[in-house]
């Protein structure tokens, strides 16, 4: 089809430009390679939390979960022998730490698993069968005996809420999936009840049920169990995550469109680099199609080594990333039992594709271009150039268009996620649309304001930079948008943090917070020992103890965190209010008094937008007395968890679930010690305790909260920075290109007397200035997007309101970032352009 | 499909005829070329002088298919250009027709010999029978031994032999050169021509020469006058006029 | 038998131990063809520790109706037929089997810790519509999940349970005195069937083998105590099918005890058995079952017995019967199992044919085996002389 000819001097022609080459290999490589990355990241946390809820839930229709005590064991007898409901599974089970990272400790009734169907293992070596029923005795998976270095018949030390635990391991099982397998930690369900001092005690039961048994069950149930819908459980956190997903998904459709736009931006400049080239082919008797087929196999060349090699390369990335965004899924949401990185093949397919099409698709258009025109006029001059200039009206209506449908969506009242997303797609792309002319103009508004003002070598970096447009306009389009990204992301971060700590400020009233090591996880456990909490009332410099408990409990809104807050106790003088510790978004009159007498609920923001409850609305809550409604007395904004927290008085909660434990306590001072001195003593009174007790000042507490959050927000400052760095490349071609075409321009230059420097100082002044352009079209732009991250798609997401703060820093940054993009771009051409020989060049066409 | 348009050896008897012949570029007041009527017949040598920018590439241009005619006809081998789809055209061309330039436009990234035979290629010549054939067009201008150079390793001169080497080792109808000296010295200019003249008449061609050089014109069967977009008699027919006998003078300065 | 799965792990419990249990459906699938049966599940060694059938023993009833968990493996075992009341004809057995995985119940806090597992299967032949319906389950044992207890009388698992009823049974002076157990009660329901039936013994106690004690092999211990109740009048409801085609069906009919229990059973050179257990009309029964040699022949540990209508019983030797295969029926899963046999014990002027009334009675389960109602024939005039299971195990 292509002349053998014809592809021997495209190879020579990238044989002579290696920059050229090089950087068109790097732009798809590095489009496809972040693209590729985050998607494998998303994908491998996705399918850890997945497998992860299957390792733990399983594929069952329903669960009964208990109250904060969990399920009394008889009531799976009762199940089995008077319901017969059959398929039926005992489960025990809770965190447990070991070597500093947390696994699920699964306490199952292996015979029950097999009615079920699931947790089938495969026993390696000859273990000592028998003996896994054995008290104290835990089985691992493959991969997590590997990674804790145990064997069978080794011993593996567990911490259980400060508690440190000894087991045998009884045998080493392969899995048939394995990665299922890695972060559990099996135990026989007697094992598993020893071990976590949970005997008489289930966590849940699961359950497949048909229709009939459903109604039996539910009948059947006693007081303060709820029969749950596994699916539905499933689907709320899954919920969840699929909105943080979602949030990374973004970033990478940031960076493909960044890619997208290099690879645009390097091919389309290769060809019409060479439009003399294809001239003398199509006067020569070349067909358009001919042309044209030439072009696409040159791309396809590209497209093929450029997207093996992005895909190697995002491979490696995503290595790094998953650990990123599995923490941040961990952080979040629950502890994941899986956390194998997983090469889906179809961000592999995606990717790939990405790659090829792209590439194909962005060269398509400058190909057709070369091919269609007549051989005269691209013999006579840059057709493409004019066309260029004379699209401006057209992109500068059809960018601001865009922009105008995607504000207009971002402001629409939903609460969709995707929306959200499609409105910053729209702002983000016309925008790219909106760069080349909006430059164009800027520059001719320039020369015809201020045309006289500069001297002719200021006017030659103005024309030169409209001139090059065609060709440098995506590219900075490209750079405008990786900086604008970073401004938004920057933006919304940075509100975060500060919507957070000011958070943190308003809620830690206390001056000494105490809890139990796991204190967050769903299960109460047994709280701190009230005589303990009574010594500590007695210590000198205590002004008041508040006592709460966190438990988790069934709601009619699914499982949610019960915050009871005490009723202080106070010493003369203090003024500690509980309510303090819940800064109020909304509320009905009178909410604070309301709720110390018992008379109704707080609800979480995030709970409450998700489920669009207002002050007023009522909450029911499933209690041995049976249903108990209250009024929702206020909106309190909370970090704590997305799942969503309800709070009342301690004393409702006693009343409500006959619970008397403390999950915590926050201490006040009298003022009488020093901060320092009174955690001295509690932490002397703690020593005494068997159980390991967590101690925290306030400012720990805030200080381990914000080293948290910028842990979690770890992978969208590394997803800002490969935007960048894709962007860089970009800016750094396209510059490098034009500048290096440009050589003869410049020999004619220094032939009429210019000096080295004056020609260097040409060539980076140019680019400087074309950074600067891009780095201030970029402002805009970031503000825009974070505005719709933080009112938008977080609210909608997360149901966070977060108070928009701007730190100057970043937008200089950005600036700065732009700059010193376009400068470093600049350095080599400027470079060259300096020991530019003049008489060569001239000679040489 | 290869056999069948690999040819190379192929003649008719009237060349070129062309009628009524108008061209002119969109929006500007005065065309480029009006009322040209031009015939050219196998084996002649047609001269057509006219200063700078009176349209004579364009009338180049125009016979080879590169543009088109809003209005005449113009003939080659008894194939009507004007009204053929590009497509056919350039299939038209890179078969019948040879094109020397002024500015060489030989493919930087080809070799003197691989320039040459890409027009082998294009025309359906495997790669070896290319390769063989462009050697020996090579060798008719006396280049082997540069075969394997790149265009800027060559001299003006010799990147013109190779450009007429080009366009003629497919053995087209007609020959189009234009200004093919002028950006050459005056021996080199000369070499050029004489070779030229040599092979064309070799090879039984017809060849239009655009020149600004009356010395260059005069190794020409006939000569036409371009100007003001009219086609004028020249100074007379100089039937005999042997090329190699032509001596043009040195050109004037270079065009650029 | 698919790797990596758990049942692998009791599979090999259960292969070590030489229990009765061994699981296969791990993965919701019917097992294949080369899944685990019972011979695989009943070979190997005896784990130390427990206790095994040395010497012959007295029985004493009812307490010999209870569990014995000193031994590794124990079963209830009922099989029987019945007609409802348009005279069609209907087989039903259930199986408890209880299997410790270890000699001795662990001391531990928490009431999970046991070391008594069960499994039970019960199934149903409906003759007229040629259908065989079979079912299993399988528990621990604690935290009172599944047991058995003699006095009062109880073996469950789950809510299939046989429980001793308080009223008096039709003891009658041909009962032996203390070996009557009274009336069972049969309660079980699966996805598709259930069973409702009380038994009523009509015959009294027979040891079987040596007063009790059932050689499975030449070497000592490897033997169970075994003992039956050929006859039980039996009456309650059968119900077919589930949903909207659900049958209850009202029956009466007759079953059969057998009660056995042992910690080892197959030698290494036995590859299975055929259990006969007739029942006729004559009100004689006869008891046989066939331990076959790793050839398919008769192994010489095989035994029956033969009952009288007063239960007056004489032991049947190897070398007093013949049994011969006369037809074959092959499984969807590829198992080839004698469905016509013709059985011949002179000692008794015995020339019949025993026949499958239905031939699909496989018990496609964990462990698969054939179990089903078949009916005895005088091979002249085709007369049915009388009722019976047959179990076939090893194919």
């Amino acid at each position: 089809m292509v002349s053998a000819l014809l592809l021997r001097s495209s190879a020579r022609f990238y044989g002579r430009h290696r920059w050229q080459g090089l950087l068109s290999l790097a732009g798809i490589m590095l489009g496809v390679a972040v693209v590729i990355a985050v998607d494998l990241a998303n994908e491998s946390a996705r399918r850890a939390f997945d497998l992860s809820l299957e390792a733990v839930a399983g594929r069952t229709t329903h669960r009964i979960s208990g109250g904060p005590d969990g399920i009394p064991e008889s009531v799976f007898i009762d199940l089995r022998a008077k319901l017969g409901l059959y398929r039926s599974a005992p489960v025990v089970t809770d965190y447990v730490r070991v070597s500093g990272r947390s696994y699920t400790l699964l306490g199952i009734d292996p015979l029950s698993e097999l009615v079920l169907g699931r947790h089938s293992l495969g026993i390696e070596g000859d273990g000592d069968l028998p003996g896994l029923l054995d008290a104290d005795t835990v089985l691992l998976a493959a991969g997590l005996a590997a990674t804790l270095e145990v064997g069978e018949g080794g011993e593996l030390l567990m911490d259980h809420r400060g508690r440190s635990l000894r087991a045998r391991v009884g045998a080493v099982f392969s899995h048939g999936d394995e990665a299922l397998a890695e972060g559990l930690i099996l135990a026989d369900i007697a094992v598993a009840q020893e071990l976590l001092e949970r005997a008489g005690t289930l966590d849940r039961i699961d359950l497949v049920l048909d229709d009939n048994q459903v109604g039996t069950l539910a009948e059947w149930l006693p007081a303060g169990l709820n029969l749950v819908e596994s699916e539905s459980r499933d689907q709320s956190l899954r919920r969840m995550t699929d909105n943080f997903h979602l949030n990374l998904t973004a970033m990478s459709l940031l960076a493909l469109l960044v890619g997208g736009l290099l690879i645009h931006n390097t091919m389309t400049f290769s060809v019409l680099q060479r439009r003399q080239v294809w001239g003398a082919c199509r006067a020569l008797g070349a067909t358009g199609r001919e042309i044209l087929a030439l072009i696409l196999a040159e791309a396809l060349v590209f497209a093929l080594a450029g997207t093996l090699l992005g895909l190697l390369l995002g491979i490696v990335l995503a290595q790094g990333l998953v650990g990123l965004v599995l923490g941040t899924v961990d952080d979040l949401y629950f502890v994941l039992a899986v956390r194998e990185f997983y090469l889906a093949p179809r961000s592999l397919l995606e990717g790939a594709g990405l790659g090829l099409g792209i590439t194909l698709l962005s060269v398509l258009v400058p190909a057709l271009e070369a091919a269609k025109t007549p051989p005269a006029s691209v013999l006579r001059r840059s057709h493409m150039e004019l066309r260029a200039r004379a699209m401006v009206p057209a992109a500068l209506l059809a960018g601001a268009v865009m922009m105008a449908v995607g504000w207009w969506l971002a402001a629409l009242d939903s609460d969709s996620v995707v929306m959200g997303f499609v409105a910053l797609a729209l702002l983000v792309i016309g925008f790219c649309v909106l760069v080349p002319p909006v430059v164009a103009l800027l520059v001719r508004g320039t020369l015809v304001v201020a045309g006289t003002l500069f001297g002719p070598l200021v006017r030659m970096m103005l024309r030169g930079i409209e001139a090059g447009l065609s060709r440098t306009g995506l590219a900075l389009a490209a750079l405008s948008v990786a900086v604008a990204a970073t401004v938004g992301m920057g933006i919304m971060v940075a509100s975060f943090r500060t919507t957070l700590d000011t958070w943190l400020v308003q809620s830690l009233s206390g001056d000494i917070y105490i809890s139990l090591p796991g204190y967050t996880s769903e299960r109460p456990g047994a709280g701190l020992s009230p005589e303990w909490v009574q010594s500590l009332a007695q210590l000198p410099g205590i002004a008041a103890i508040e006592r709460h408990r966190l438990v988790r409990a069934e709601t009619a809104f699914g499982p949610v965190q019960v915050l009871a807050v005490a009723g202080v106790e106070r010493r003369p003088g203090t003024l500690a209010a509980a309510a303090a510790r819940l800064p109020l978004k909304a509320a009905l009159p009178g909410a604070g008094e309301r709720l110390r007498a018992g008379e109704g609920v707080l609800v979480s923001e995030p709970l409450a937008f998700q489920r669009g409850i207002e002050p007023g609305a009522e909450v029911t809550f499933d209690v041995e007395q049976g249903a108990v409604t209250l009024p929702v007395l206020g909106i309190f904004s909370d970090f704590r968890s997305p799942r969503g927290v309800i709070a009342m008085d301690r004393g409702l909660y006693r009343q409500l679930w006959k619970d008397d434990g403390i999950s915590g306590l926050a201490l006040y001072g009298d003022g009488a010690l020093s901060r320092a001195e009174l955690l001295d003593a509690v932490r002397k009174m703690a020593a005494l305790q068997p159980r390991d007790i967590q101690i925290y000042s306030s400012a720990g507490i805030r200080e381990r909260s914000m080293a948290l959050f910028d842990r979690t927000f770890a992978v969208t400052a590394v997803l800002r920075l490969l935007t960048v760095l894709v962007a860089f490349i970009g800016i750094l071609g396209a510059l490098m290109l034009v500048q290096l075409e440009r050589m003869r321009e410049l020999a004619v230059l220094r032939a009429t007397g210019m000096t080295a420097r004056q020609v260097t100082a040409l060539v980076l002044g140019q680019t400087a200035l074309m950074g600067l352009m891009a780095g201030l079209l970029a402002l805009p732009l970031g503000l825009l997007m974070a505005d719709v991250l933080i009112h938008v798609i977080n609210l909608r997401a997360f149901g966070w309101t977060l108070t928009a703060a701007i730190p100057y820093r970043v937008l200089l940054e950005a600036l700065a970032l732009a700059l010193g993009a376009a400068l470093l771009a600049g350095v080599y051409p400027a470079w060259r352009a300096g020991r530019v020989a003049p008489a060569r060049l001239l000679r040489e066409e | 499909m290869k056999s069948h348009s690999c040819e190379t050896g192929r003649r008719a008897p009237l060349l070129l005829d062309i009628r009524n012949l108008a061209f002119g570029y969109d929006g500007a007041d005065t065309p480029v070329l009006a009322d040209i009527d031009l015939s050219l017949a196998q084996g002649e040598v047609l001269a057509l002088l006219g200063n700078s920018g009176c349209g004579k590439s364009t009338l180049l241009n125009l016979i080879s298919g590169i543009e088109v005619a809003r209005k005449g006809s113009v003939l080659i081998d008894g194939v009507e250009m004007i009204g053929l789809d590009d497509r056919s055209r350039t299939l038209k061309r890179r078969r019948d027709i040879g094109f020397i330039y002024q500015f060489f436009n030989l493919i930087p990234t080809l070799t003197a010999l691989e320039n040459i035979a890409l027009v082998l290629e294009l025309n359906g010549c495997s790669g070896a029978e290319s390769t063989v054939l462009a050697m020996d067009a090579l060798a008719s201008v006396e280049l082997q031994s540069r075969a394997g150079q790149y265009p800027d390793q060559l001299s003006g001169g010799e990147q013109q032999r190779v450009a007429i080497a080009r366009a003629l080792v497919h053995s087209p109808s007609l020959v189009l050169a234009d200004e093919p000296t002028g950006n050459l010295d005056g021996r080199s200019g000369r070499r050029v021509m004489a070779l030229l003249h040599e092979l064309v008449a070799a090879r039984g061609a017809g060849m239009i020469l655009v020149t600004h050089s009356r010395d260059v014109a005069a190794g020409a069967h006939r000569i036409l006058r371009l100007q003001d977009g009219h086609l004028r008699a020249g100074q007379g027919h100089l039937p005999e006029a042997h090329p190699s006998e032509a001596h043009p003078s040195e050109d004037g300065p270079a065009a650029w | 038998m698919q790797p990596g799965c758990l049942a692998k792990l009791f599979l090999r419990l259960v292969v070590l131990l030489g229990v009765a249990l061994a699981v296969a459906a791990c993965d919701g699938h019917r097992p294949a063809p080369s899944s685990v049966d019972v011979t695989q599940a009943l070979g190997g060694e005896a784990e130390e520790g427990f206790e095994r059938a040395m010497t012959v023993r007295e029985f004493h009833f009812p307490a010999d109706h209870g569990p014995h968990p000193e031994f590794r493996n124990e079963w209830w075992y009922i099989t029987g037929h019945g007609r409802d009341e348009r005279d069609n004809l209907y087989g039903f057995q259930i199986t408890f089997f209880r299997i410790a995985i270890a000699p001795d119940a662990p001391r531990r806090a928490s009431a999970w810790a046991g070391n008594q597992v069960w499994m039970a299967h019960a199934a149903v032949t409906d003759v007229a519509s040629g259908l065989h319906l079979a079912a299993q389950r399988y528990s621990r044992a604690e935290p009172g999940l599944a047991g058995a207890a003699a006095a009062p009388f109880r073996v469950w698992l789950g809510d299939w349970q046989l429980t001793g009823l308080p009223e008096e049974g039709i003891t009658g002076e041909a009962a032996n005195g203390a070996a009557q157990g009274g009336l069972w009660h049969l309660s079980m329901a699966a996805e598709d069937f259930a069973l409702e039936l009380t038994f009523n013994p009509a015959k009294p106690v027979v040891l079987q083998g040596d007063r009790g004690l059932s050689q499975k092999s030449g070497s000592p211990g490897n033997a169970s105590y075994y003992y039956s109740i050929p006859r039980l009048d039996t009456g309650g409801e059968l119900t077919i099918g589930s949903g909207g085609d659900k049958r209850v069906i009202p029956v009466t009919g007759m079953s059969w005890l057998d009660r056995e229990w042992g910690t080892s059973a197959l030698g290494a050179d036995q590859s299975g058995w055929d259990w006969f257990s007739l029942q006729l009309d004559s009100g004689r029964d006869l008891m046989f079952y066939r331990l076959r040699d790793t050839e398919g022949g008769m192994h010489g540990s095989s035994l029956g017995t033969w009952i009288e209508a007063d239960g007056s019983s004489t032991v049947i030797s190897p070398d007093d019967i013949r049994l011969t295969p006369l037809q074959w029926w092959r499984s969807p899963g590829g198992r080839r199992y004698p469905v016509s046999w013709s059985l011949n014990y002179p000692g008794a002027g015995a020339d019949w044919i025993v026949r499958a009334l239905l031939p699909d009675q496989e018990m496609n389960l964990a462990v698969i085996y054939w179990e089903g109602l078949v009916e005895v024939l005088e091979p002249e005039s085709g007369r049915r002389l009388g009722l019976g299971y047959l179990e076939m195990t090893g194919y």
